[in-house]
């Protein structure tokens, strides 16, 4: 099981929880699982080519991502997903 | 009427029904850059392009005035191996059927169900002239989108740096329309090139077919005929240098611009004025009745506009948070709002 904590305001716009448990394989597998839920959410947090925008901050289970990094990778069992406003954007 | 008021940290809403008490509604989309709005009578809704920093460009829709938004259906994205992104939204301009988005990097969209879903008008880029279009200060963005009110297949755009276009076919094939039209920032045997022109904003005239105005980074100027020539007519205005222009939907031979120094962008001699011209540009004149002095502010390309009523309303909104109105053809002004974040556009939404 993945647990997924998305931003306080995001969960709002989409009025969806903002901690959710999943079992997605990857990160793209999680893309597409939270798309599908609420469709057009995906594109809030990626860029056209699959990777997360310039200002979100991602952590995987303590790891931050780099900035702009692919939203692919394998995501362990039990790993916590942390997607944030990055503070580089305002 | 309502007035919707596009800024740097929301969307803020006034109305009114006599033109002169304008009831504040408070700011919706708080904390995004709202560059642009629209009403779209025909389908009922409220259109606001949000530019997040953080997720990205949406155009969003309302149903109730802007009380409520939705998500902004599939998003508007160039091909993921496009050399350039979608950044920014900076206009939106609904017709009967089909609502059109410019976008940063310059580039037009358009959506057939209501803005659920959009698709880029891809000859536009494929123009060979796309190779001059760069950033303006403001960045490489196509901020104005005019269809033609005589010829349901013309519509006119104009993006900063790169210049006006016209296509007659709705979008299949596009021409640069910018003879004559001058770019005072290349080498002197350079200034007017076919395309590459910083175009600030362009005005089509619904009461005279052919009539357009056009803002440009230097020089303000009038077209007779859809844009295949233009006559430059700023020449007796302080500055020709501006953001905005608007006319008047009843009168062809009236338009309004608001003249700013090439720099620091301020009024010159800091007298805020919005001047007018009767006669198609051959004078102008200042209209700064109850409008403060000195100012240090800028008026930026979306921030004027006017409604339609025969006694015309006009409204803009400054860098520093003021908007002001007048409803008596720019002769007088009066303050609507005070100490908003920077402004970025001015709508009027009419029932």
């Amino acid at each position: 099981m993945i647990t997924v904590h998305l931003p306080i305001d995001l969960a709002e716009e989409f009025k969806t929880a903002a901690v959710l448990t999943t079992d997605a394989q990857d990160l793209r597998d999680l893309m597409d699982q939270l798309d599908h839920m609420r469709p057009g959410v995906a594109g809030w947090l990626l860029e056209a080519d699959g990777r997360f925008r310039q200002h979100l901050s991602v952590f995987i289970s303590g790891r931050r991502l780099e900035t702009r990094s692919p939203a692919s990778g394998p995501l362990n069992e039990g790993a916590d997903v942390w997607i944030l406003r990055a503070v580089s954007g305002g | 009427m309502y007035l919707l008021v596009g800024t740097a940290k929301g969307l803020f809403r006034y109305q009114s029904n006599d033109r002169t008490e304008w009831k504040a509604l408070g700011p919706v989309l708080s904390g995004d850059p709202i560059y642009t709005s629209a009403y779209d009578a025909a389908r009922g809704i409220l259109l606001a392009s949000v530019n997040s920093e953080f997720y990205g460009p949406s155009i969003r829709r309302s149903h109730d005035w802007g009380e409520t938004w939705d998500t902004g259906g599939s998003g508007l994205a160039y091909a993921p191996d496009d050399a350039e992104r979608v950044t920014r939204v900076w206009s939106i301009r609904p017709t009967a059927d089909v609502i059109y988005a410019g976008v940063a990097a310059s580039g037009l969209f358009r959506s057939f169900d209501g803005g659920d879903t959009w698709e880029e008008v891809r000859a536009l880029r494929q123009h060979p002239t796309h190779e001059t279009w760069g950033p303006g200060f403001g960045g490489k963005c196509l901020h104005t989108i005019a269809p033609d009110p005589f010829n349901p297949d013309r519509l006119y755009i104009a993006c900063s740096a790169g210049g006006a276009y016209r296509t007659n076919d709705r979008g299949k094939t596009w021409e640069p329309i910018n003879a004559g039209l001058r770019a005072d920032f290349m080498p002197e045997d350079q200034q007017y090139p076919e395309s590459g022109q910083c175009v600030h904003k362009i005005w089509v005239s619904p009461s005279q077919a052919g009539r357009m105005w056009l803002q440009n980074h230097g020089g303000v100027y009038r077209s007779d005929d859809g844009g295949d020539t233009w006559n430059d007519v700023g020449q007796s205005l302080p500055s020709d240098f501006g953001f905005p222009v608007v006319g008047d939907p009843h009168h062809p031979d009236r338009a309004y611009v608001i003249p700013l120094e090439g720099w620091p962008r301020w009024a010159p001699d800091n007298i805020l004025a919005v001047h007018r011209t009767d006669d198609a540009g051959q004078h102008w004149e200042p209209l700064h009745k109850g409008l403060p002095s000195p100012t240090y502010v800028s008026v930026l390309r979306d921030a004027m506009t006017a409604d339609t009523r025969d006694r015309l309303g006009l409204y803009f909104g400054t860098t520093s948070g003021s908007l002001y109105h007048s409803n008596d053809s720019g002769t007088t002004w009066n303050r609507v709002a005070q100490d908003l974040p920077r402004i970025y556009s001015v709508v009027v939404a009419e029932e």
